[in-house]
């Protein structure tokens, strides 16, 4: 993999991912969305639905827990993970936890960590996470890590937490250089330490100079609705701080649920990719995102429809509820996406309140498109900006 | 109504153009069921792409939720759900009878009390007419008198009678006769001279088409086949016929050379959902362990999108468990049903019905072992099986 930076300013920076060894045609522009899977899906869609979304080439982001179900026909066959799962022309990037679901908390041990699958937990230690890269075989992969902390986390949780993730760290990068297998895939360092600023940067500053290809800044717990509603201002600063400690031509990742607000906010502090947990996270709940950003001014505006009675977030309608009955208009006015060009609101709330999958499919075919867009966006604002200092 | 493009000249299978006002229709025909105008998270240039010429839609489920106002107000459940080739819809009567208890059957109509709030419902044939006159699809079916298949004595012949009773009644009700077609339902349950009664009754109507009705509730496949052999043997040659509920492949190949156009049924659809795949020789459970590490699509022949793409392997590790597997399973056993719909289409056009049957029974029982059911239908109409190859 190769790592490009385009465009540096103070309001986040362009790049874009190429060289993949499997993909040698591809090219990722960054700020980058990765597509959350579940099972090697991208939830309630297909390789057929997802090409009508987008004809661009796709990153997915594959959580370890629903990676584990394909692991033993992975590790038999002579297929990795992304033919294995029908995507062969995307793009993979394992990660350790899955930011669709909120970490129960309290099971990594001191030498393993939980992974939460659908039947069940299971506890996987350094030599059983690199025993299953080598058979996934993706085109990138962080670090096993102890990343289950928060807030509330005590100081000796986040000790451990820092002290489990370097040693996990010492072990994956010694197997890393050594495997014929993982020969083609790029390596990503793990950074923890929760909501400490002190732990973060001692990991920091002992990962910064490894010779990887790039960090995942994780240890947040912002998974699923956890994301939406975490300490944004903390992380930032704590972001921040890390960014400032790490070498500025490697890749930095930031899995998590974000708001698209705190999004933006982290994209400008120099991140390059995230994933599509949010969108994802508020279809399930059967809402679109409706939210304008403008690159321009930078700034978002908001349709609110509700009148603010229920606990929507500012960024979505919910489609399950009733004034949607005989509204005949698309999810949102001008949006080009499958399900704006061809059906209207009365429909999705119909199926929405039928139960039937096809609501689902809609919702994510309308807030993937959307949140693309809206990466979209942010990058032309970055180069808006870039112009705009180069004028002043 | 339909322009005849081939009979077979050994059995009564035939291959017609059905004009119908949103499309034309290429009979025989398989009808994938889309209960509330939506068929399991697919969407509809999907089924537009699988060639599903002619979908169901539900007029119980419809006529609740959104209810008639709405679709009247949308245009119809074309508009609605924006599919732009046929619909048909059912008289809502079956559903309610086998989905509530409580439902009772009078002169007037189907009682019933509401599953939302128990208030007491009227379903009439002019109440059927008016929702379906409102969902607005090319063909509508009568409110019949449906009592389970394997009822016998004067309830059978009391059902047979009142559904042309009701039939007069929804011919009567019919509000959009231009844009809409009414096909009457011959019943008689498994007594042959009440379903030629039935049979005989309606066509004395003037409608374009007819329905086989109350088959496939559990009778025995000899009954089976027999009724529909008795029903296609009155309903006149130039009108399509449709036989109600029934989709499993064997029957639709019996039931084609018996003379059948069309055809419905929800079990490709619904078992999809359990990781079941339909393949030439039968079914596939994909959930079995058996296929962990089988890295063939789910049928090499199969010119699908998910055949195409994905492996028994992958989707073993995904059906029951990921909505997107129910999707990529159901798109597989449309196909499936389409693709032998479109064979036995092509093979009467070129007269070779029989040996298209004989490959189809080749591939389901390599043994020869086929059923006594099938052997005798398919003998009924001059088709006799090479059992000793
Ligand atoms: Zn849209
Ligand atoms: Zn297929």
């Amino acid at each position: 993999m190769k790592f490009s930076l385009q465009t540096i300013t103070k309001r986040g920076r362009l790049g874009s991912i190429s060289e993949i060894e499997r993909l040698p045609l591809a090219a990722f522009d960054t700020p980058l969305m990765l597509l959350t899977t579940s099972g090697g899906t991208v939830p309630h869609l297909t390789h057929e639905t997802l090409e009508m979304m987008t004809k661009k080439s796709l990153a997915l982001q594959l959580p370890l827990a629903s990676n584990l179900r394909a692991l033993a026909a992975t590790r038999e066959s002579k297929f990795n993970i992304a033919e294995f799962i029908g995507m062969k022309e995307s793009l993979t990037l394992c990660s350790v936890n899955d930011p669709l679901v909120p970490l129960p908390g309290g099971f990594n041990h001191k030498n393993s960590v939980a992974v939460w699958k659908k039947e069940g937990r299971e506890n996987v230690n350094e030599v059983a996470y690199m025993d299953a890269m080598e058979s996934l075989r993706p085109d990138l992969y962080q670090t096993l890590c102890d990343s289950e902390t928060d807030a509330e986390s005590t100081a000796k949780r986040l000790q451990r937490s820092v002290k489990s993730t370097a040693s996990f760290f010492e072990y994956c990068l010694e197997r890393h250089k050594n495997s014929k297998v993982l020969e083609k895939s790029s390596i990503l360092a793990s950074l923890v330490g929760g909501f400490c600023s002190e732990r973060r940067r001692q990991l920091t500053k002992e990962m910064a100079s490894q010779p990887v290809d790039g960090f995942v800044i994780d240890g947040f717990n912002v998974s699923g609705s956890k994301g939406e509603s975490a300490k944004v201002e903390l992380v930032k600063e704590l972001v921040k701080q890390t960014i400032a400690d790490l070498p500025e031509a490697k890749l930095r990742v930031l899995p998590g649920c974000w708001s698209p607000e705190a999004l933006w906010d982290l994209v400008q502090e120099g991140v390059d990719v995230f994933d599509s947990s949010l969108p994802t996270v508020v279809a399930e709940r059967g809402s679109a995102l409706t939210f304008k950003f403008c690159p321009k001014t930078k700034s978002f505006s908001y349709n609110f429809e509700h009148g603010g009675e229920n606990d929507l977030k500012s960024y979505e309608i919910s489609l399950k509820d009733k004034t949607y009955f005989d509204r005949l208009e698309p999810i949102l006015e001008g949006c080009e996406c499958v399900a704006c060009k061809n059906h209207t609101k009365a429909y999705i709330h119909h199926l929405m309140v039928t139960k039937e999958l096809l609501g689902h499919v809609l919702l994510m075919l309308h807030n993937l498109h959307h949140y693309q867009l809206f990466f979209d966006k942010m990058r032309e604002a970055i180069r808006e900006n870039k112009e705009e200092t180069a004028e002043s | 109504m339909p322009a005849v493009l081939a009979d077979c000249s050994t059995s009564k299978a035939r291959t017609s153009l059905l004009t119908l006002p949103h499309h034309t229709v290429e009979t025989p025909v398989f009808m994938p069921v889309g209960t509330q105008g939506t068929m399991k998270g697919i969407l509809p240039q999907q089924l537009e792409k699988l060639n599903c010429q002619i979908i169901l839609g539900n007029t119980y489920h419809l006529g609740t939720r959104p209810g008639p106002e709405l679709m009247a107000k949308v245009g119809g459940l074309h508009k609605f759900m924006n599919w732009n080739r046929a619909l048909l819809t059912d008289s809502g009567g079956f559903q309610m009878v086998s989905l509530l208890k409580l439902a009772e059957i009078t002169e007037e109509g189907v009682n019933f009390s509401s599953p939302f709030d128990g208030t007491p419902c009227m379903l009439t044939p002019e109440r059927s007419i008016e929702i379906q006159n409102a969902i607005g699809a090319d063909i509508i079916m009568q409110l019949d008198d449906v009592v389970k298949t394997t009822t016998t004595g004067p309830r059978v012949e009391e059902a047979m009678q009142r559904t042309t009773r009701w039939l007069d009644r929804c011919l009567a009700a019919h509000r959009r006769p231009d844009e809409q077609n009414i096909f009457p339902i011959v019943q008689g349950g498994l007594d042959p001279e009440l379903r030629q009664q039935s049979a005989r009754l309606h066509t004395e109507r003037e409608v374009n088409g007819y329905a086989v009705g109350g088959l496939s509730g559990g009778e025995s496949k000899d009954e089976f086949w027999r009724a529909v052999h008795l029903s296609t043997n009155i309903l006149p040659k130039d009108k399509p016929r449709y036989l109600m509920g029934v989709g499993f492949a064997l029957d639709l190949v019996v039931c084609c050379a018996l003379g059948i156009d069309m055809f419905d049924c929800v079990f490709p659809t619904r078992t999809a959902r359990f990781g079941c795949a339909l393949v030439p020789s039968g079914q596939l459970n994909l959930k079995q362990k058996a296929y962990a590490s089988d890295f063939l699509p789910i049928d090499d022949e199969c010119d699908c999108s998910t055949c195409a793409r994905y492996t028994r392997a992958f989707l073993h590790t995904i059906v029951t468990m990921e909505s997107s597997a129910c999707q990529l399973l159901t798109i597989h056993n449309l196909s499936y049903q389409m693709r032998l719909m479109r064979g036995i289409r092509e093979s009467i056009k070129e007269d070779k019905f029989p040996t298209f049957i004989q490959e189809f029974l080749n591939k389901l029982y390599p043994g020869k072992d086929y059923p006594k059911w099938v052997i005798d239908a398919l003998s009924a109409v001059n088709i006799n099986l090479n059992e000793s190859q």
